[in-house]
């Protein structure tokens, strides 16, 4: 191949041409090709292949690293894991909030249930009110991870102490954060309704209280 | 006309295993619009009988009439909407919540009944103003006198035009002076809303101005 031209702005207008700068003093025998998008990769691998014929091989990471498409499915379900576990400990802390804000308010419980409020409407209030908590949550956070992604959008993660390893695997030391828009959404969308079942036992226990019990409780 | 009516209650309280006998067997009778002060020493069963009476609690055995419905077999909810609509409760420690302004404790309960926000607020404020109270309509608890929390506790008692108001001790943490007005004011509602008023006290302010008087002692209703 002597020449080779590329259109900016998308992957699969690559033109190769191999007619090119005849006069270019030098020869290329292999070509790096970075696409924008990662699921393009196939389709860029098809186009090549049909405009420079059998005469060259084109091979995408997944012939070359094979492993690497093992390790990505272990990152993934290593992240669906880790989202699980993150998830839990959520729901056990907001619980543990919830139960903590009703055992500080059994008194309050108390004269709310002597006045006449309605078993239906307590519960409703608690698991209500750990819904805002939770929009307030997962607002805060996102607000605090979205500066955190922009902070380190330019300066990446340094990961030189594991150049070595991450380099046999195909992967440089300095590792960028990449947020897309289904992960705000995902936060947004699930976050608040975690908070809410995170309130169900509280609000249970809290209806369970006898009110005479909870007027007197000290 | 009977508004009231207790047979035969009895209840008894598990202490550490322990069975204690608070109430051994009450009748009682109780009319529209009566101003009831039930007296006795402290561990009488003046406080388990208030709340029996007013639906708080459950007795162990015996019935009790409100209306003339049987509440023994009542659910929480029923109860609950009972307390709503006819009850009004003052207690010792006034219990108002602490979160809440004078005006939005009083307004609370106008809330539970679907009352529109407008109405409440004019309701609310027409009651402090009756109660000579008006200027506390913006403070919290914290920022209020045992008094005058009191009288912010009677007015939430009293805002949904409740049949009776059963009062625990409600004098028990107030000077003379102020126990004396807080008084003037209950009988004033008993008077002019026809509201039937309980007491359960052992304050001779209390008791010397009940218009019947019923003495309890180790649980029982002395002749």
């Amino acid at each position: 191949m002597i020449g080779f031209d590329q259109q900016t702005g998308q992957d699969s207008t690559l033109v190769v041409n191999p007619e090119g700068n005849k006069n270019s003093p030098c020869i290329y025998y292999e070509f790096a090709i970075i696409t924008k998008n990662f699921e393009n990769v196939d389709i860029v691998k098809q186009e090549l292949e049909s405009k420079l014929g059998g005469e060259y091989e084109v091979l995408t990471y997944k012939d070359l690293l094979p492993m690497l498409i093992y390790q990505m499915e272990i990152f993934k379900k290593s992240m669906l894991i880790f989202d699980i576990v993150i998830g839990l400990a959520l729901i056990f802390g907001i619980i543990n909030s919830m139960l903590m804000s009703v055992f500080e308010r059994i008194n309050e419980i108390g004269v709310l249930m002597a006045i006449g409020m309605k078993n239906t409407r307590l519960y409703l209030m608690i698991v209500l009110e750990a819904f805002i908590l939770g929009i307030l949550g997962t607002l805060t956070g996102l607000a605090a991870g979205l500066l955190l992604d922009l902070l380190l959008a330019h300066s990446g993660i340094n990961l030189g102490l594991f150049s070595a390893g991450l380099k046999a695997i195909g992967v440089g030391s300095i590792i960028y954060p990449a947020l897309s828009f289904a992960d705000i959404l995902n936060a947004v969308l699930f976050m608040p309704f975690v908070a809410v079942l995170g309130a169900v036992y509280p609000a249970y226990k809290a209806i369970r209280l006898e009110p005479i019990y909870a007027i007197n409780y000290v | 006309m009977e508004i009231i009516k207790a047979e035969k209650l009895i209840k008894v309280y598990q202490n550490n295993g322990v069975p204690v006998n608070a109430l051994r067997g009450i009748n009682l009778s109780i009319s529209k619009g009566e101003y009831l002060v039930i007296a006795g020493p402290s561990g009488s069963g003046k406080t388990t009988l208030l709340n029996l009476l007013g639906a708080l609690d459950k007795p162990t055995e015996g019935k009790i009439f409100f209306d003339g419905e049987d509440l023994t077999g009542k659910t929480k909810s029923e109860l609950s909407a009972l307390r709503l609509h006819k009850l009004g409760f003052v207690f010792q420690a006034y219990n108002l919540i602490p979160v809440l302004t004078a005006m939005e404790n009083i307004e609370f309960s106008m809330m539970l009944l679907g009352i529109p926000d407008k109405e409440r607020r004019e309701k609310a404020l027409e009651l402090l103003d009756d109660l000579g109270i008006k200027e506390l309509a913006g403070k919290r608890p914290n920022e209020m006198s045992g008094g005058q929390q009191q009288r912010v506790a009677v007015a939430r008692a009293i805002i949904n035009n409740p049949s009776v108001v059963l009062a625990d001790e409600p004098t028990a943490n107030l000077d003379s002076v102020t126990a004396g007005n807080l008084l003037d004011l209950m009988e004033r509602m008993n008077v002019e809303k026809n509201i039937t008023f309980i007491f359960s006290s052992h304050d001779k302010n209390v008791i010397d101005r009940a218009k019947r008087l019923l003495i309890l002692k180790d649980g029982k209703l002395q002749d």
